[in-house]
């Protein structure tokens, strides 16, 4: 199951970047989720790991994941190692002098017909929530620096 | 041994009510931690997702408060009749948020484990209630789920909702001290309001000697869908969608907290203090009953 959304930020793509590019910051606009470093692993580039936790739902969904891709300031991607499969992605384009940002989840739920009836009604919860960050996000570029959001 | 003498045996323990005892307990099976299968909790998680998600729209706070690692004993109250909706909740948010890696080994009654469920009780973890599986589970640093108060509390009258009743079993105390694991309380909201239950039914089930022949110290009545007056409860019945409500608390290293030789009385004292005060915080959140 894939659940995509895409917002406009007033803003060129090398200002989106370092907030997508800081995993550390997803807890600030990243709507539901937390996001936490794993002791010993790297944090920023290809094959940081983090923790997270999800909240869908009643419950919390906790992963720890790995940067498969990272190709600055065009697209990141992460997996899951443990927990529940899941795949995650952002991608920045140019709409000169606007940034097109996409948060992309792909989730599969195992379980036969009951996983399909929890992915479908887990769908708009999912839904609900990258709107909603993709809105923190545009709101955080708007403030200002990373550093600035940071220390907020 | 012949049949003849089969037959005459059990007629002798007929007389006397432990022969009866001795053969129901024989055809329980026993659980084996290996039973235990993570990839068949996670082929059950959507499924109790949904239930607990849109069902009983439940909140489970505090599992960050659970040692990540290593033996835990988790010490909770219990609701819900034969049903037990408290439980299925909390595997399923233990689950999600350790992962079906980290072994959760809840105990629970014989009888429960040779029930027809549409749960594989054995392969989602549960274990016959007992001290041996208990300290099996823990030494292998597993989180063990014990409700002390078993049958007795799961079917406390609607109106004791908010009374932690564990009927004086210490059993947990010594569990945690022989093995040395922490206890981490475990206070649940709403179970009780899954059905009207109206008594335990004490007096009837010793009337019946069903002490004696199935270890059930209860008889249950409640009124419940679809049965409308449900005795005894051993088919179960569809709960009432009521919000369930679950906190943990901080953990309790017993010899930390008690000194070396912790008192069992004051350590029992202590566990069902600290939860009652957390029942009555949750009992004074909650607006309406069944809503929450």
């Amino acid at each position: 199951m894939r659940v995509e959304e895409s917002i406009r930020i007033a803003a060129p793509r090398e200002e989106v970047w370092p907030f997508i590019s800081q995993p550390g910051c997803y807890s600030q606009f990243m709507v539901n989720s937390t996001w936490s470093p794993v002791e010993g692993e790297p944090t920023s580039g290809l094959r940081a790991r983090w923790n997270t936790e999800i909240g869908v739902g009643s419950i919390n969904l906790s992963s720890l994941v790995e940067f498969v891709e990272w190709d600055p300031p065009h697209e990141i991607a992460w997996v899951n190692i443990t927990g529940i499969d899941q795949r995650g992605r952002w991608i920045l384009r140019d709409c000169h002098p606007h940034t097109e940002a996409t948060l992309r989840v792909s989730f599969q739920a195992p379980g036969g017909v009951l996983a399909l009836v929890a992915s479908q009604l887990g769908k708009p919860l999912i839904h609900r929530d990258l709107r909603r960050s993709l809105e923190a996000l545009r709101e955080a570029v708007r403030k200002g620096p990373i550093d600035d959001v940071a220390a907020a | 041994m012949g049949l003849r003498s089969q037959i005459a045996g059990s007629l002798r323990g007929l007389a006397n009510g432990s022969g009866i005892a001795g053969m129901v307990t024989g055809r329980i099976p026993k659980a084996d931690l290996d039973d235990r299968d993570p990839d068949y909790l996670r082929e059950q998680l959507p499924g109790l997702w949904v239930l607990a998600s849109f069902y009983f729209r439940a909140d489970v706070r505090g599992l960050d408060r659970i040692p990540a690692e290593g033996p835990v004993l988790l010490v909770g109250n219990h609701s819900g009749g034969n049903v037990t909706p408290d439980t299925m909740v909390f595997v399923l948010a233990f689950v999600a948020h350790f992962g079906a890696e980290r072994r959760l080994h809840p105990l629970v009654h014989n009888l429960v484990l040779a029930l027809p469920l549409p749960w594989n009780l054995r392969k989602a973890g549960c274990v016959a209630a007992s001290p041996e599986n208990a300290a099996l589970a823990l030494q292998r640093g597993a989180a063990v789920l014990v409700y002390p108060g078993g049958d007795w509390e799961v079917h406390r009258p609607s109106w004791e909702e908010t009374k932690i009743d564990f009927a004086g079993r210490r059993g947990f105390v010594k569990t945690a001290l022989e093995n040395d694991a922490p206890i981490v309380p475990l206070v649940s909201m709403g179970g009780q309001e899954t059905a009207v239950f109206l008594t335990r039914g004490e007096r009837l089930a010793q009337a019946l000697r069903l002490d004696k022949l199935f270890r059930l110290k209860v008889l249950p009545i409640n009124l419940s869908i679809p049965w409308g007056l449900n005795v005894g409860d051993m088919l179960g019945h569809w709960p009432l969608p009521a919000k369930i409500t679950i906190e943990a608390m901080e953990p309790i290293n017993l010899r930390e907290r008690f000194g070396k030789n912790p008192d069992v009385d004051e350590v029992y004292e202590h566990v069902t203090g600290v939860m009652q005060e957390k029942l009555d915080e949750l009992a004074a959140e909650r607006r309406l009953p069944l809503i929450g």
